[in-house]
């Protein structure tokens, strides 16, 4: 207590002079405060922290004014002022030195000092310099610093006051600092005379160590051509919201403008409209099948080993294809640790480990990871026969081997598996699993042109079997499998400053069994059934060209063509002309040995972006995609009975036309980032099913299915807040997504070919996300999001028909579930900061659904007995909630 | 199969789900006629009855019925058959003049009396003359009772599952519906402390086995188009039940149990309308469910077809077979067609006229 008020005392006298100052009239704004008053409201307005001394500003004083002013702008102020130079060891930390010793930091990022009088140059052949090292956090001297010239092998130790004197040849020297605990420090010396320096050396800590170093410059979203973007790093990761203590990349990105998912735990993303198979989820270069474990209660990536996340929605670059509505990139790296590290995470669903081993001076990387469940005794505990007789567990595996022999070539494999397993009250066991393997071999040729190379595979198996429901001779066993594998290669050349140009090719072997019915046993009279597999090729060269136009005008101009054919051998039923595709309708079927089908078409890309000023820009994009690839689903979320489907003759791929215009803008110099963006997509040949559509182990499904058409818009509110004690983002997005079917009799349409909203139509959407440091290791965070109700379809009626009651149910989608809200919050206390503690803990304490929201996941309707409680009704429509209340979560993560 | 609920779900459910009545604002203002009418080769009368559905939420169990209609069936051979108005939305055919025959084709007529006509696409009968035998074998089932402590438990009842085996040489797989009745036959003697007579008590209580329209599997592929150990209907076989008696009751043992079965040889057409019956009954909307589905019948408004007509016309042939199985048995006796008068009661000292020995 005592503590507290001497606390809140000091901090009145600080910042009383500059409230003052501020709150008085333009006129009178002539009161001036000291150094320690502008560090002070530094400190505790923005992430960073000041060392000097105050004897450098001795005498000194500044305008109060001087606290309007960015960040950047007090500090080139208080820089002259003091006649120091400035150095920035890390994001948070500005470091004053004065100008006796100038140091600079050259292009390479090398802190370069030159010492001596420059018009003594060639006058001596050797120099002494004499200087001191101090704690550059607590401003102490400290003993026994070691020296070294690295070039002479020259070396020294400081003494008890921390001074030190090297005599050295004169030029070019590489003066290193190294101390036990401490940041080794590396400077470039050149030496023409004897002088002095003085150094600040930093203890080592976390912080210091996760700083990710990034070529993304701060203004990226106003100067890259690139819009719709969304780039995370590993610190952004690090701060996402957690779901039951993890952090989830693919459930988390749902907070970002434009990206929406059907339920609270459904699988999959919808952006800007679209389905979720119109998503390229790549990890590692590869296509992912299906991102969920237990089909939504997590995703199947494993956050510790995430690099950096990057999702377009919009003017995507002609190098990427196969997916009409967005990609995101999502890439494994390590800490570039010069130790072996650990890191791990004990959650309520599951618990995971990874490790990252730097082999050979790090040019070789060993990056692995797993997770696993222990969900089965929840389950087993509840008073529900069929939880009782379920049960349910995934692991996941994953591993990245980085290979740098020199700065001129990287070599990564990665590989991944994943597997799931759960049974359903002994009626059915459900398994799949992904795998997933890439290579690829980056090399830099010189400066103008680099190429990547890389091949990828990914399989998804799917596994159904039904035994105890049935009768011994009607058990089955279904299973389906999805093959991809690819080959890309690409070239970027930078012939001039003006040009970027990126060129390719990328083949992709499709193969897929959507499903083989066998029996389970040896008593059972199932007969086989294969539905026939699909096999298929699509081929894309691409050319994109970055232009640099004018210093304000900049373009992305590309194309990509892409050629795709169904191979066979395999078959295609014919139907009667003038009639609906229905079995009864078919007239032959013509058998194929090699190509079935084929479509090709040119993918036009082009984005434009016009520099207004230093802090804004406008940005447009159009963008045309094909899509070969289908998920069949009779669901509004992935399901297990959804069925992959390539183009055939029926089943056209599906195309879109993307354009989108955006206004960014930042401020305070890009610690505040805003945009505006608005889109319009059209979408030729969707793929609807019939009502009551069978999807699984169907030899003929076009007849169940109708091509549609639709289209989506929207327009995309944000703001983001980068530096300071708080960070965040708001969002709020509103947007439609329609579908109409065009078929001629009524089996082939859809509320009479009128317009309806898809599943993802959810106009209105606000998001809230924010992270509070309270202090270095303390950190509040707080979610909130906001949308429309999903379009639902309800009964209206009921009736009797042959001792049964049944229901009518609406036209499809005429009606919304009742609008989404939730609040989640955390509080973490992130790991120790010293490097002497070789296990470090972190701690987060979550509560998903703060006020206790009861979100409607989806509606069903049951039977009831006619009871007060349901005002004597036999039927009642109910709302399933997922979560009712609010979900308090502890999670312990570690590292070592 | 059709269960497409999964523990991503049901694990979250564990703690956090919950439920409550949703009350959004629906319009069921559509004015659609129900048409139930079904005929068979057994002897008539037959009988339409027409209603009007209700709003989904509306607390009545039945609709309003539709009076002063004008209906009639006529049949491929340029039969017509008139049906007499029997009230409360009911209309019955002669049944000295109409009985379904295998082979022929009818169609149902409508006239309401606000002017709109109505007409069921031509329905075949077809022949039911497959060879069958029926057996049973030792199964269990589990359900969840409730304990006295509000404790929910899962208990196994232990029975035999009635089985058929239909014989079929053709190539086309027979399309089959079943509906089971079961009568449990106790038997109670009360001997009176004074006196060396003792009362005999011979009662019977009924149960309906199905919770859905039992058709028969639509395979994939078997090893023939014959079909095999399809399940008719799970009968326990437990031992004892609680039976009312004059001014108490008792639990007594269960000697015989009755099995009734309708055995209907549907259409493609008519087949495919009970499939859909089950979809919708087995869907609840939940996340994973198909997409909820419109659920249509044969029947159009002819002057305006738009308008929703909901029900069906079904045309079966139908065989009506009895069994028993006795008490802790599992084998299958064939028994006349002869059934209780009323769903459950007793008679003293009498053994009744039905009873199975």
């Amino acid at each position: 207590m005592r503590y507290s008020i001497r606390k809140l005392l000091i901090v009145f006298l600080l910042v009383y002079p500059a409230l003052k100052a501020l709150s008085q009239s333009p006129e009178k704004q002539e009161r001036l405060i000291p150094i320690d008053t502008v560090a002070f409201y530094l400190e505790h307005n923005f992430p960073i922290d000041l060392f000097y001394q105050s004897e450098w500003f001795k005498n000194k004083s500044f305008n109060a004014s001087i606290l309007k002013l960015p960040v950047s702008e007090i500090t080139d102020l208080l820089k002259y002022s003091c006649n120091c130079s400035v150095i920035m060891p890390d994001s948070s930390s500005i470091v004053f030195i004065p100008l006796n010793s100038a140091i600079e930091q050259n292009s390479a990022g090398d802190n370069y000092l030159t010492i001596g009088n420059p018009v003594e140059f060639g006058k001596y052949s050797r120099a002494t310099i004499s200087g001191k090292i101090v704690d550059g956090k607590k401003y102490q001297p400290l003993p026994g610093v070691k020296i070294r010239d690295d070039k002479s092998k020259i070396s020294t130790v400081t003494d008890k006051s921390g001074n030190f004197s090297i005599t050295l040849p004169v030029g070019d020297n590489d003066l290193s600092l190294s101390y036990i605990g401490y940041e080794d420090n590396k400077y470039k010396v050149k030496l023409i005379g004897n002088g002095t320096a003085s150094f600040f050396i930093f203890e080592k800590s976390i912080n210091l160590n996760e700083v990710v170093v990034t070529s993304v410059r701060n203004d990226n979203n106003l100067v890259s051509t690139q819009m719709s973007q969304i780039q995370l790093t590993a610190r952004d990761i690090k701060e996402l919201p957690s779901t039951f203590g993890e952090i989830d990349i693919i459930k988390s990105a749902t907070l970002l403008p434009g990206v929406q998912s059907v339920g609270e735990f459904g699988t999959g993303l919808n952006i800007r409209g679209g389905s979720a198979d119109q998503n390229l989820i790549l990890l590692e270069d590869v296509p992912i099948f299906n991102t969920s474990h237990l089909f939504g209660l997590t995703s199947i990536i494993n956050p510790d080993g995430v690099s950096n996340v990057n999702l377009l929605k919009a003017g995507i670059p002609a190098k990427y294809g196969e997916r009409a509505s967005s990609l995101m990139d999502i890439h494994m790296g390590s800490a570039n640790s010069e130790k072996p590290k650990a890191a791990g995470g004990i959650g309520l669903i599951n618990s995971r480990l990874s490790v990252d081993v730097p082999l050979f001076d790090n040019k070789i990387n060993l990056m692995a990871g797993g997770r696993t469940t222990y969900s089965n005794w929840l389950l087993h505990s509840i008073p529900d026969l069929d939880l009782m007789n379920s049960s349910a567990e995934f692991y996941d595996l994953n591993a990245l081997l980085t290979v740098a022999p020199d700065k001129n070539n990287k070599i990564v494999a990665f590989g991944y598996f994943s597997n799931d397993k759960f049974g359903f009250s002994h009626n059915v066991d459900y398994k799949y699993d992904n795998t997933i393997a890439s290579l690829r071999w980056n090399h830099i040729f010189s400066q103008k042109l680099s190429s990547s190379l890389m091949t990828g595979f990914s399989r998804y198996n799917y596994e159904m079997s039904e035994l105890y429901t049935l009768q011994v001779s009607e058990s089955y066993q279904v299973k389906s499998q999805v093959l991809y594998n690819n080959i890309k290669g690409n070239l970027t050349w930078h012939p001039t400053k003006a040009h970027t140009i990126d060129a390719g090719a990328n083949a992709v072997f499709y193969a897929i069994k959507p499903g083989d019915l066998r029996p389970l046993t040896s008593e059972s009279l199932v007969e086989p059934v294969s539905v026939s597999k699909q096999k298929a090729r699509e081929f894309a060269l691409y050319l994109s060209d970055n232009i640099n136009i004018t210093s304000q005008l900049n373009a992305e101009i590309g194309v990509r063509y892409t050629w795709y054919a169904l191979k066979g051998p395999g078959t295609v039923n014919e139907y009667r002309s003038g009639y609906p595709l229905t079995t009864e309708n078919i007239t032959d079927t013509i058998s194929y040995s090699k190509t079935i089908k084929q479509y090709s078409g040119p993918e036009p890309r082009i984005s434009l972006r016009y520099s207004i000023d230093d802090f804004s820009s406008v940005k447009i994009s159009y963008n045309h995609i094909n899509q070969y690839i289908n998920l069949v689903s009779n669901s509004s979320v992935m399901a297990p009975s959804d069925v992959w489907k390539l183009s055939d003759t029926y089943i056209r791929p599906l195309k879109c036309d993307q354009y989108a215009l955006g206004y960014f803008r930042n401020f305070n110099h890009n610690a505040i980032e805003t945009s505006i963006e608005v889109y319009y997509k059209t979408l030729t040949d969707i793929v609807e099913c019939k009502d009551g559509a069978k999807i699984l182990l169907n030899n003929h499904l076009e007849t169940d299915l109708i091509n549609a058409k639709g289209y989506n818009y929207g327009i995309e509110f944000y703001v983001k807040k980068n530096s300071g004690r708080l960070t965040g983002w708001a969002s709020y997005t509103y947007s439609r997504s329609m579908r109409k079917t065009t078929g001629t009799y009524s089996s082939e349409q859809i509320n009479g070919n009128s317009y309806f909203p898809s599943n993802f139509d959810k106009p209105h959407n606000l998001v809230l996300n924010s992270n509070y440091h309270i202090s270095r290791r303390w950190r509040f965070s707080a979610s909130f999001t906001y949308n429309t109700g999903r379009p639902v379809t309800l009964p209206e009626l009921k009736y009797n028909y042959n001792g049964y009651t049944l229901v009518y149910y609406s036209q499809r989608n005429k009606y919304r579930l009742p609008d989404y809200h939730r609040l989640d919050v955390s509080i973490t206390l992130d790991e120790s900061l010293r490097l002497k503690k070789k296990w470090k803990g972190s701690w987060t304490f979550s509560i998903i659904n703060l006020y206790g929201r009861k979100n409607p996941y989806s509606t069903f309707f049951q039977k009831d007995a006619p009871t007060e409680s349901n005002d004597y009704r036999q039927f009642s429509l109910y709302q399933l909630y997922i979560i009712g209340r609010p979900l308090p979560t502890l999670t312990y993560n570690f590292s070592f | 199969m059709k269960k497409y609920i999964y523990i991503s779900i049901l694990l979250l459910s564990i703690s956090f789900s919950c439920r409550k009545i949703y009350d959004p604002d629906i319009d069921s203002s559509q004015n659609a006629l129900v048409v139930e009418c079904q005929i068979t080769n057994q002897a008539g009368p037959y009988t339409v009855h027409l209603t009007k559905a209700q709003a989904y939420d509306a607390t009545n169990t039945s609709g309003i019925s539709v009076r002063n209609a004008k209906v009639y069936i006529t049949d491929n051979n340029s039969h017509t058959y008139n049906f007499t108005e029997l009230g409360s939305g009911y209309y019955a055919s002669n049944a000295a003049d109409f009985t379904g025959i295998p082979g022929i084709t009818y169609t149902l007529h409508i006239k309401t009396s606000d002017g709109n006509i109505y007409e069921s696409s031509s329905q075949k009968m077809l022949s039911n003359d497959y060879a069958d035998s029926v057996y049973a074998e030792y199964s269990s089932k589990e359900t969840l009772v409730e304990d006295y402590d509000g404790e929910t438990r899962k208990v196994t009842t232990d029975g035999v599952d009635l089985l058929t085996d239909i014989k079929n040489n053709t190539d086309t797989l027979p399309r089959f519906r079943f509906k089971s009745t079961i009568y449990s036959e106790w038997i109670f003697v009360l001997s009176l402390p004074m006196s060396p007579v003792s009362i005999y008590y011979y009662g019977w209580y009924t149960t309906y086995p199905d919770d859905n329209v039992n058709l028969t599997q639509e395979k994939y592929s078997t090893s023939s188009k014959s079909i095999e150990k399809h399940s008719i209907c799970f009968v326990p076989t437990v031992k004892y039940c609680i039976a009312d008696l004059p001014d108490t009751s008792a639990t007594v043992p269960i000697i015989n149990r009755i099995i009734k079965v309708l055995q209907y040889r549907v259409n493609d057409e008519t087949f495919q309308y009970y499939k859909n019956i089950n979809t919708l009954i087995s869907a609840e909307g939940k996340i994973f469910d198909p997409v909820a589905m419109q659920l249509k019948g044969n029947i159009t408004c002819t002057n305006d077809p738009s308008k929703i007509v909901l029900g069906f016309f079904e045309v079966s042939s139908l065989k009506i077979k009895t069994y028993s199985i006795r008490r802790g048995d599992k084998i299958v006796v064939k028994q006349p067609n002869i059934w209780p008068p009323t769903n459950s009661g007793f008679k003293q000292d009498t053994i009744p006229s039905f009873w199975v020995n």
